[in-house]
């Protein structure tokens, strides 16, 4: 007596339901090695990321510091300055372009969802427990990070620990897949010019519908749908005549503060008041026992400096401007600190992950890093961070504290 | 070994290359999962499977049928693909930016940046109804044209291999 019956009841389980007569392992083939090449950068950009945000430093790990797998323990870079920019914008603009690549793939291998008969030894079972891990993490990956990247927030656990720890499954079980799949994809490669495509392919319908397009057809239309949002999404990062473009991208044509530049955060969110930063206002250095304090106008006193810099999001967009201010080496020589290893930056705003920040050696040492007191030659808006922001080249934008209100060196 | 493959169905490797697949799931949700990062455990269930759920038993069939559907509308023809077209690359458009497209918690974006949300349900609509102009137009000059340089697309019928 057999428990699995050797035919599928009627439906997606049995051959021939699905009829598209372009599925076949060579289509697949091509959009699984276009997808991968996007998940190599989205994972590569998003780690990157990670270490942009130097856990390592004082109180600036979002997630437990023990159970990181930080593999490349490296000193974020400051050149080149728009190193950040770049890496997150290709990291938020590649991610919106995997739902097409996700969803043309996808569809391709449904027939394998159904197939019958069900696994009846365990290297089967394992294998539908991979795919469920890929598939399950990869919209999981997709769906957190785009919401998250349009303000939207329909969740009720930490976005940083599950897009972090979610990045290890879907990095994991992709890795896996490719594994697994290179003897196919070899074989689909050698059979791309048969008529007869592979033997035995798995994907091929035995039952094929009207042919309405052919497989260049499809390609030629995940080109389309692709390249739709490439466009609309990626001038919140390249900047240029595509800013005009990113239709789509929150922020992407420069939207928010009438004209000025985006800001991640306004005053207003952050209970930044007028009073806060008003004539009582003093910026404190500290390094050691030493504390020297400092009104707007005693910076406005030291030499200033004027640097062109990038200001780049983890949400994707960034914008060059030029700041002016006084270099934070010259703050550091106002206390003593010779060298400093680290500046640990304190913001009035008076809660939020990012009230804080630390830079390291790199940062503090670089020249064109500034505690800015203009933007684009105009004092700082409160939106952007008056009376003195920190902007360092390369760093994150969140890391680049706005409203400080003390720095010290260690 | 033989046996191994026979009770297991793979060899050794394969089971290697799962147990260290299903063990790196296993640490990474173990710690998504601890209670101050998931107040609300099933929340997290949900969303993790959540969208190959729904993807696989409920978006991609109902495409299929109504694809099924409007190629019979369509008896078969490639001229569907002048619907199609425009109806994928919009709805993908929609699928990407829903949040902001269907305006969910508007309260946010004007937090964030200080302005109230641009109308992105009216951008949408004005690049959809762009695309279906384009693909109206290029069906039109086709037609023009008549049978006399028949497009690619419609050669299929003619017996060319069709591929896949």
């Amino acid at each position: 007596m057999r428990l699995i019956p050797e035919e599928p009841a009627p439906g997606p389980a049995r051959p021939g339901f699905w009829r598209s007569p372009v599925r076949g392992t060579w289509l697949t083939t091509v959009i699984g090695l276009a997808l991968l090449a996007t998940i190599t950068i989205v994972s590569a950009t998003g780690f990157l990321s990670h270490a942009a945000y130097q856990p390592d430093l004082g109180r600036n790990a979002l997630i437990p510091r023990e159970d990181d797998l930080q593999l490349f323990v490296i000193s974020w870079p400051t050149s080149p300055s728009w190193l950040y920019a770049f890496t997150q914008g290709a990291h938020v603009t590649l991610g919106f372009v995997m739902v097409p690549l996700l969803l043309f793939k996808l569809w391709s291998v449904i027939p394998k969802l159904f197939s019958w008969p069900p696994p009846t030894k365990p290297a089967e079972a394992l294998g539908k427990l991979a795919n469920l891990l890929l598939v399950g993490s990869a919209f999981f990956q997709v769906m957190t990070g785009l919401t998250n990247a349009q303000l939207y927030y329909p969740w009720h656990f930490n976005f940083v620990v599950a897009h972090y720890y979610g990045a290890w499954i879907f990095t994991a079980a992709v890795i896996f897949h490719v594994i697994v799949r290179v003897p196919t994809m070899r074989e689909a490669r050698r059979t791309r010019n048969e008529v007869l495509g592979m033997p035995n392919d798995p994907l091929r319908t035995p039952n094929p519908g009207p042919t309405t397009i052919t497989r260049r057809g499809v390609l030629g239309l995940l080109g389309g749908a692709t390249g739709a949002v490439f466009l609309t999404t990626v001038g919140q990062s390249a900047g240029g005549p595509l800013r005009q473009i990113a239709v789509f991208a929150p922020r992407g044509r420069g939207e928010g503060l009438n004209g000025t530049f985006p800001v991640n955060k306004t005053a207003a969110v952050a209970a930044i008041t007028p009073e806060m930063v008003g004539d009582g206002w003093r910026l404190k250095v500290i390094s050691g026992d030493r504390t020297v304090e400092l009104s707007r106008s005693d910076l406005q006193g030291m030499t200033q400096r004027t640097e062109d810099l990038p200001i780049a999001c983890v949400e994707g967009w960034s914008s060059m401007q030029t700041w002016t201010g006084v270099r934070l080496s010259d703050l550091a020589a106002l206390v003593g600190a010779s060298d400093p290893a680290t500046m640990h930056v304190v913001s009035l705003q008076p809660r939020g992950a990012f009230k804080q920040t630390t830079i390291g050696r790199r940062q503090v040492s670089d020249d064109r890093s500034l505690l800015a007191l203009k933007v684009a030659g105009e004092d700082l808006p409160l939106d952007h961070g008056y009376p003195a922001r920190l902007i360092v080249p390369a760093l994150p934008g969140v890391h680049n504290t706005k409203w400080v209100e003390t720095v010290e060196f260690a | 070994m033989t046996k191994f493959k026979q009770l297991y169905g793979a060899g050794p490797l394969n089971l290697l290359g799962h147990a260290i697949l299903i063990g790196v799931a296993a640490w990474a949700l173990s710690i998504m999962f601890r209670a101050p990062f998931a107040p609300q455990p099933l929340n997290l269930i949900l969303w993790l499977v959540g969208g190959a759920i729904v993807h696989d038993l409920v978006f991609l069939p109902a495409y299929s049928a109504v694809n099924v559907l409007a190629t019979r509308l369509f008896k078969g023809s490639p001229s569907i693909n002048y619907l199609r077209v425009p109806v994928i690359i919009s709805g993908v458009l929609l699928l990407a930016f829903l949040p902001r497209i269907a305006n969910r918690q508007p309260q946010n974006f004007e937090r964030a940046l200080g302005d109230a949300p641009p109308d992105y349900l009216g951008r949408w609509l004005l690049i959809t109804a762009l695309l279906f102009a384009a693909s109206l137009a290029i069906w039109g000059v086709q037609q023009l044209r008549g049978r006399a340089r028949p497009d690619p697309v419609a050669r299929i019928e003619d017996g060319a291999p069709a591929g896949g």
